[in-house]
């Protein structure tokens, strides 16, 4: 009939003190946080951050929503509602954290045709000399005339808005930079007006949509430019 | 009571067993509810963790702009509401009608006084020009402060506009209690807003560190 065992009871009375005490612990941990924060750990102050918050919002949650003394469902229902949330932020994030990082020896159909083709040929041959490591190129500053933070923001610039559709040596969704470098050599300026109004050249691939300048601005822009030439071969 | 009305308190829904059955199925319908806002906050938090991973410079910049000291007190101010919404809950639970009313109408008046923080927030970001997305127009943070701007202020208005349903329907809550509605017996709406509310407070728990205090 009714869930009335003394174990989990809703209609249990939670006493004064448990109220005030975990209104204390609340009220501490915010001061903590907030301390924390001044103590200048740069990147590293969201681990202390969210544990604080966990730890407040696990409190609220057990204490004050009546979970500990609660039928065992809703804490389900509640936690299962936190799982499926972490799924979805945990796989999303495999996503935006890899991107620019496409391996071209796995997963790639045209590469694997050339490799099955030509498999006397060792694989550091067939991948650009940059790539033996199998992730993105290295950076080429030492060799050319462009400042290597320039470079860096080249590259990170490339890395946001680029590699989802283009990697060095493979076609993805668009063509490799190692083909864009050959056809813009030497012409940062000829990419950096594609990117602003791409036209359509060929059948095979689809249309690459524009990239504003309030997305991308000039200067970035031209960054990635060149830095595709560099990466594909054409510097400077 | 008459025999007739033990069986069946004029607050006994037609459609329930019993008061128990009532009072279990209101509960389970606000926790469902809460795990669907789960969700809800949870896809912004998503475009939140996104942008803070691509633009990392943005969410440094943007976020020397947010006010910590009114941060910071709107913090106390709701976990103090979470305080005196639970005492109303225990008030309800053991039919004390003064405590009931008064921690109530504490809940209402502090949630009123995070939104007008939350408005004097608001009208200094206005007037530097940090507004969300196409209307920003302000100066002095690189990368994409429009979509900074434009998380900062649907996480943290959608979160007040919750916090403006929620006195809303605690004001409907304190008018019933006010004609004694609410005793042992009956007390399953008391319940129910307060676990809505301390979800409300748990949202902001998380809100406030990503925002004002992480770098």
């Amino acid at each position: 009939m009714s869930l009335n065992t003394k174990k989990h009871n809703a209609h249990h009375v939670m006493p004064f003190k448990t109220h005030f005490t975990v209104f204390s612990a609340l009220l501490i941990m915010t001061a903590l946080t907030i301390y924390v924060s001044y103590l200048n750990l740069g990147e590293y102050s969201i681990y202390p951050a969210m544990t604080i918050a966990i730890i407040m919002a696990f409190l609220v949650a057990y204490f004050f929503m009546h979970l500990k003394y609660d039928v065992r469902f809703h804490a389900i229902v509640f936690f299962a509602s936190i799982f499926f949330l972490a799924v979805f932020m945990g796989l999303t994030l495999t996503d935006i954290m890899t991107r620019g990082e496409v391996i071209p020896a796995q997963g790639n159909l045209v590469l694997h045709d050339d490799l099955a083709f030509s498999e006397n040929k060792s694989v550091s041959q067939l991948l650009s000399p940059q790539q033996t490591q199998g992730t993105e190129p290295a950076p080429l500053a030492q060799h050319h005339e462009s400042s290597s933070l320039d470079l860096q923001k080249g590259e990170s610039g490339y890395k946001r808005h680029c590699a989802t559709c283009h990697v060095l040596d493979t076609k993805l969704i668009g063509p490799p930079i190692r083909e864009i470098a050959q056809i813009y050599k030497g012409n940062p300026k000829g990419i950096h007006d594609w990117v602003r109004n791409p036209g359509k050249k060929r059948k095979d691939y689809t249309q690459m949509p524009p990239i504003a300048p309030s997305t991308l601005n000039d200067a970035d822009l031209m960054a990635i430019a060149n830095y595709m030439l560099q990466i594909g071969g054409a510097g400077n | 009571m008459s025999p007739m009305e033990e069986k069946h308190p004029s607050f006994l829904a037609h459609h329930f067993v019993d008061t128990e059955q009532q009072f279990s199925a209101g509960r389970l319908g606000m926790w469902l509810f809460l795990g669907q806002e789960v969700l809800f906050f949870g896809g912004l938090f998503m475009a939140y963790a996104a942008t803070r991973y691509l633009y990392p410079e943005t969410m440094l910049a943007g976020h020397e702009f947010l006010d910590k000291t009114m941060g910071s007190i709107n913090t106390v101010v709701l976990i103090t509401s979470s305080l005196t919404m639970g005492l109303a809950v225990r008030a309800a639970q053991t039919s004390k009608q003064k405590p009931l009313i008064m921690n109530l109408t504490l809940t209402i008046a502090l949630g009123c006084v995070f939104l007008l923080i939350k408005y004097f927030e608001y009208s200094h970001k206005f007037e530097a020009g940090f507004l969300p997305g196409k209307f920003y127009t302000g100066q002095g943070i690189e990368g994409i402060p429009h979509i900074f701007f434009g998380i900062y202020f649907v996480m943290t208005g959608l979160h007040g506009l919750h916090v403006l349903v929620g006195i809303g329907v605690l004001t409907w809550i304190l008018s019933r209690a006010m004609k004694g509605e609410f005793k042992s017996e009956y007390y399953t709406p008391v319940e129910n807003i307060g676990l809505y509310w301390h979800f409300v407070d748990i949202v902001w728990i998380f809100l406030f560190p990503l925002f004002y205090l992480v770098k």
